[in-house]
């Protein structure tokens, strides 16, 4: 795993000659205040390594030239959401911290206003794309700056799917449903996790009700998830799942579903690019069948759901401005001709003015082609309504994960779990 | 010789033949029951070892899991190899310091307070008793938020010496009933006749009681070591840096992200990370046993 | 002890003057000392438990959620109220707490027994064989959890392999309800077992020698030998650790948090990782106390038990 190729080495090394080029600041006011400040942020550690070298020798570079220090620490998806609530809690932690989804809604009474420094960024890079704004606005102020989405997609393998006659991916989940079938007969079903996994299970649950006119609430916050289309989408599912799923996805994690596919026992599930990129980094044998497609469209056309990763600056901290500053930089397209070209797709800027350069993974890279342009139209958690903590737990207490879940395993019928879900979720509302 | 004595010789014969019997079959009882007690509790350490040393490649192979084709040390060498973000040296250490230094603490303070509560008629002593005892029920979950308020309080967020004052919370509830009862199993004779020997009562404490406590502090030691190394909640959310985590989160933290787990080294990390503790079990085991057995009964 | 008195240089003599010795005159007052002894570990609590103890009582009783100044308010015991008009706290969560508690802390006590007798018999390597038996109790259980994850995984339970192998069917380790309560409860098991059988060899080692061997001239057999002289003199510690294991099972977080998060469909969610999840995960800390704190008043009950049982017991 030692991939911090001569490639990125160079790159590394040209950034100091990109010295200059570090005073890239939508606020050039700010560049003095910069001076002397220890500036703490808590990132997400990519499983792509050499992305976090890129990440922290460019701060590194930024720090020297603008007389700062940085630390950067790594950690994983759960502890970024422990150490946020534990922040805001105490008013102890780090100056930025990385938070997912609509996180910036349940936090903004701890977050520091950054609509300066959003708004100009956008306005440099040919504007934010809508779920941007709709999970780090809260009511009219930018409380997080946007950083990537993790753009998810099905990903497949097209000998198999070939295999069973299907040259191209499925339009609609019908039509996956028969392909799935076929699949299944073959003995390479597909998997798609119904079971506590925060990025693929909350992900394809809630596309799926989503795409079929379902959601949990209306526009004004009121519970309408006992509908028609609710309750198709849950029969689709059953279906599915009896008819094209592996067995165990009721308890796949994340990772479980990335396993499943790199062993050769499904033959598509639900993922971002890691799939493609362990797939490569292990030499898989069938690496090279290994292709992406855009979620399938079902009677409600295609709502995807989408990872929306933001840096927030916590009131606590004491260098707000030079933190300011550093995310700038971070959002900067220095800094995003590393990690967009070298983030296989999985890190995918959230404003509009990369989607066509060259460089980036998602052209450099046929296999990842189908991540491009996917964030224009992707929604997060609360949609249709705007983002709240509640709509938030909703998601972290796999309300949907398990009404699914239970339907698929037959451990409920479609009455019992839609009950069970409403009980969660007017508790989570009301209280 | 009568028939009568015959008779009894040979039926103390068959009952010596009964009772040599008898302790075959419960010896080879005994002996199968241990055999799958290892199996049994040794399989998933042993798992541990087989994953940590298959390349990449066959950890995910479905043939012959229980074998390595190509035994490597790679999934070692990763842990210490500074481009990958691991910093197992650092977080060892980190955990060591914190480890020894909470143990040093928990066990002097439970000590004293043990003794102080056992053998002094303090006012109030039997309500403190108690009030220490109370402690060590209260869950983790319940006192982390307020606990890490003060740690702010006290500038001491994602700083080690956080850990080194926060752990002791668990540790000295525990060492002060452990010594309570070690104290009370140790007759106070010697420390009376030192006392009329013209010894203050702290040097009967010291002098005299400490010496021959010294398996209950061992056990104590031991004890708060173990736990104190294994530790994760407060861990998680005071250390936010890297450099400054311990093993039990450090390692997770760093070797696996989303959903990419590096299997094989963090079964190696798992195994070198309990190196330490093991080693201190090998060296006072003998103590470990008969030191918590003194402080339970008497507790 | 003749030559003691050289011993005590600093001693408290009525005769001895000086500011060393009127200092450790002062000091040997028994309340005094005692207090100045008690000072370190009361002061540590009274700072680092107490005082977050209250507030989280406090908390209980308010509608607190992190970074919600409107929040805070003292609310009664609605917290509690709405608790038990739960589904999932009361079908789920405590159902879940109870039988995984009552599941596995007898199933820990009678394997940990077990494992103390045949590990007080004479046998070779036996002291490697004391210290190997440890290891899952001494294993950083974030680490030994992380194995069983691999040892449960979907796919590539080799504890799978082995089941097939032996001509069973695969088992959905994690994945079902039933089995995934079942499976954190084992694992509960595995890494408590060998505790007990430390603490319990340690009783067994000072069972009386000389009462085993009348009974046995007596002509007890083993399991009479076992039933009427060892049960009884092993008995307090039995107590003791039994305790000990129900307050710390009943609080149980960290191996059902990283095996199942709670899941599927809640079939594994506990008092521990329920109060997690309010209280850190979706930012509602005084729900999350309330939850903590449900059982409370049951914990102390139990300890008292505890304490009256030694007590009489002692006397």
């Amino acid at each position: 795993m030692k991939n911090l190729s001569r490639r990125n080495f160079l790159r590394l090394g040209g950034l100091s000659a990109l010295g200059a080029a570090t005073a890239f600041n939508p606020l050039g006011n700010l560049i003095v205040s910069a001076q002397g400040s220890e500036i703490s942020l808590q990132t997400w550690g990519s499983f792509i390594t050499t992305n976090n070298a890129l990440l922290e020798g460019a701060l590194a570079t930024w720090a020297s030239t603008n007389d700062a220090s940085v630390s950067v620490n790594f950690t994983g998806f759960d502890a970024l959401a422990d150490t946020l609530s534990t922040a805001a809690a105490t008013g102890a932690g780090p100056d930025a911290i990385m938070m997912l989804h609509a996180r910036p809604h349940q936090f903004a009474e701890a977050l520091v206003d950054v609509s300066d420094i959003a708004n100009a960024i956008g306005e440099a890079n040919g504007g934010w794309f809508p779920v941007a704004e709709e999970a780090c606005v809260v009511d009219g102020v930018w409380r997080a700056v946007p950083f990537f989405v993790a753009a998810h997609a099905m990903v497949y393998r097209e000998d198999l799917f070939a295999e069973a006659g299907f040259d191209a991916f499925p339009e609609t989940y019908d039509d996956l449903l028969v392909a799935g079938t076929a699949l299944k007969e073959m003995g390479m079903p597909l998997g798609f996790s119904l079971g506590r996994a925060d990025g693929d299970g909350n992900n394809f649950v809630f596309s799926v009700l989503w795409s079929f006119g379902g959601a949990v609430t209306d526009e004004e916050d009121n519970i309408v998830l006992d509908s028609p289309e609710t309750r198709m989408a849950l029969e689709y599912i059953q279906q599915l799942y009896n008819d094209a799923m592996d067995p165990n996805v009721a308890s796949w994690d994340d990772g479980a579903n990335n396993r499943a596919f790199l062993a050769g026992e499904v033959s598509c599930t639900n993922n971002a690019s890691s799939i493609l990129w362990a797939g490569r980094n292990d030499a898989v044998e069938f690496a090279d069948s290994i292709n992406h497609a855009l979620y399938p469209a079902g009677p409600a056309g295609r709502n995807q759901f989408g990872q929306v990763h933001s840096y927030g600056i916590l009131s606590s901290s004491e260098n707000i401005d030079a933190t300011k500053e550093m995310l700038s930089f971070i959002n900067s397209d220095t800094v995003w001709q590393l990690l967009g070209a070298d983030g296989f797709a999985f890190l995918y800027p959230m404003f509009r003015s990369l989607e066509d350069d060259p460089n980036m993974a998602w052209n450099a890279d046929e296999k990842l082609g189908a991540f491009k342009g996917l964030a224009e139209d992707v929604h997060t958690h609360g949609w249709p309504a705007t983002p709240s903590a509640a709509a938030s737990q909703v998601a972290s207490d796999f309300v949907l994960s398990d009404m699914f879940g239970s339907v698929a395993v037959g451990a409920a019928s479609i009455d019992e779990a839609i009950e069970t879900a409403i009980e969660q979720i007017e508790t989570i509302y009301d209280a | 010789m009568t028939a009568i004595q015959a008779k009894q010789k040979r039926g103390v014969t068959t009952m010596r033949a009964d009772r040599r019997f008898q302790e075959g079959v419960w010896n080879t009882l005994a002996g199968v029951g241990l055999v799958a007690f290892l199996v049994i509790w040794l399989f998933p350490v042993f798992w541990m070892g087989i994953t940590s040393i298959k390349p990449n490649a066959e950890i995910t192979r479905q043939e012959a899991p229980l074998g390595v084709a190509e035994p490597t040390l790679d999934n070692f060498t990763f842990l210490f190899d500074t481009e990958n973000r691991v910093q197992f040296v650092r977080w060892s250490l980190n955990s060591l310091m914190v480890s020894t230094a909470t143990t040093l603490l928990s066990v002097v303070a439970g000590t004293m307070a043990a003794y102080a509560l056992v053998r002094f008629k303090l006012i109030g002593g039997s309500a403190m008793g108690l009030g220490i005892f109370v402690t060590y029920l209260l869950p983790q979950t319940l006192l982390f938020i307020p606990m890490t308020y003060i740690v702010r309080q006290l500038n001491l967020y994602d700083n080690l010496f956080a850990l080194v004052l926060v752990y002791p919370t668990m540790m000295v509830p525990f060492c002060t009933w452990l010594m309570m009862g070690y104290f009370r199993a140790i007759p106070s004779d010697m420390e009376n006749s030192a006392r009329v020997d013209g010894a203050t009562r702290w040097q009967a404490f010291y002098m005299i009681a400490l010496p021959l406590a010294r398996p209950g502090i061992i056990s104590a030691s031991i004890f708060t070591f173990t736990l104190s190394w294994s530790e994760y909640l407060y861990a998680l959310v005071l250390m936010p840096s890297s450099a400054n985590q311990t093993i039990p989160i450090g390692v997770p933290n760093a070797l696996s992200s989303g959903d990419v787990f590096i299997w094989g080294s963090l079964m190696a990390a798992a195994l070198l990370g309990s190196l330490p503790v093991v080693l201190v079990y090998a060296f006072f085991m003998r103590y470990f046993v008969s030191g918590m057995m003194v402080g339970a009964v008497k507790g | 002890m003749a030559q003691s008195k050289t011993l005590y240089t600093g001693a408290a003599n009525a005769e001895s003057t000086g500011v060393r010795a009127t200092l450790a005159r002062w000091f040997d007052d028994e309340q005094r000392l005692g207090y100045l002894m008690v000072a370190p570990a009361l002061l540590l609590l009274i700072i680092m438990v107490a005082y977050p103890f209250v507030l989280s009582i406090w908390l209980g009783f308010t509608d607190t959620r992190i970074a919600q100044e409107a929040t805070g308010n003292f609310i009664g015991l609605e917290n509690y109220i709405d608790l038990i008009n739960r589904t999932l706290f009361r079908e789920k969560v405590i159902r879940n707490t109870l039988l995984y508690t009552v599941g596995a802390v007898p199933l820990k006590l009678v394997l940990g027994l077990l494992l103390a007798l045949l590990l007080n018999r004479r046998f070779p390597l036996r002291n490697a064989v004391r210290g190997l038996l440890l290891l899952p109790w001494v294993i950083p259980t974030s680490l030994s959890m992380i194995t069983f994850l691999w040892l449960f995984e979907p796919t590539f339970s080799v504890l799978n392999f082995l089941l097939e192998g032996a001509g069973f069917s695969p088992v959905n380790w994690l994945g079902t309800p039933n089995t995934a309560l079942f499976s954190v409860m084992m694992v509960n098991v595995w890494r408590g077992t060998p505790f007990f059988a430390v603490i319990l060899l340690a009783a067994l080692q000072g069972v009386p020698d000389d009462q085993v061997e009348a009974a046995r001239i007596d002509g007890a057999n083993t399991l009479q030998r076992f039933w009427y002289i060892v049960i009884p003199a092993i008995m307090p510690v039995v107590v003791v650790s039994t305790l000990f294991s129900l307050v710390r099972t009943f609080a149980e977080m960290e191996i059902v948090w990283i095996l199942t998060n709670g899941g599927p469909f809640n079939s594994t969610h506990m008092i521990g990782t329920y109060a997690y999840q309010l209280a850190i995960k979706n930012a509602r800390i005084g729900e999350g106390a309330a939850v903590s704190l449900f059982f409370f008043p049951v914990m102390v009950l139990v300890v008292w038990f505890q304490l009256w049982y030694l007590q009489r017991r002692a006397q």
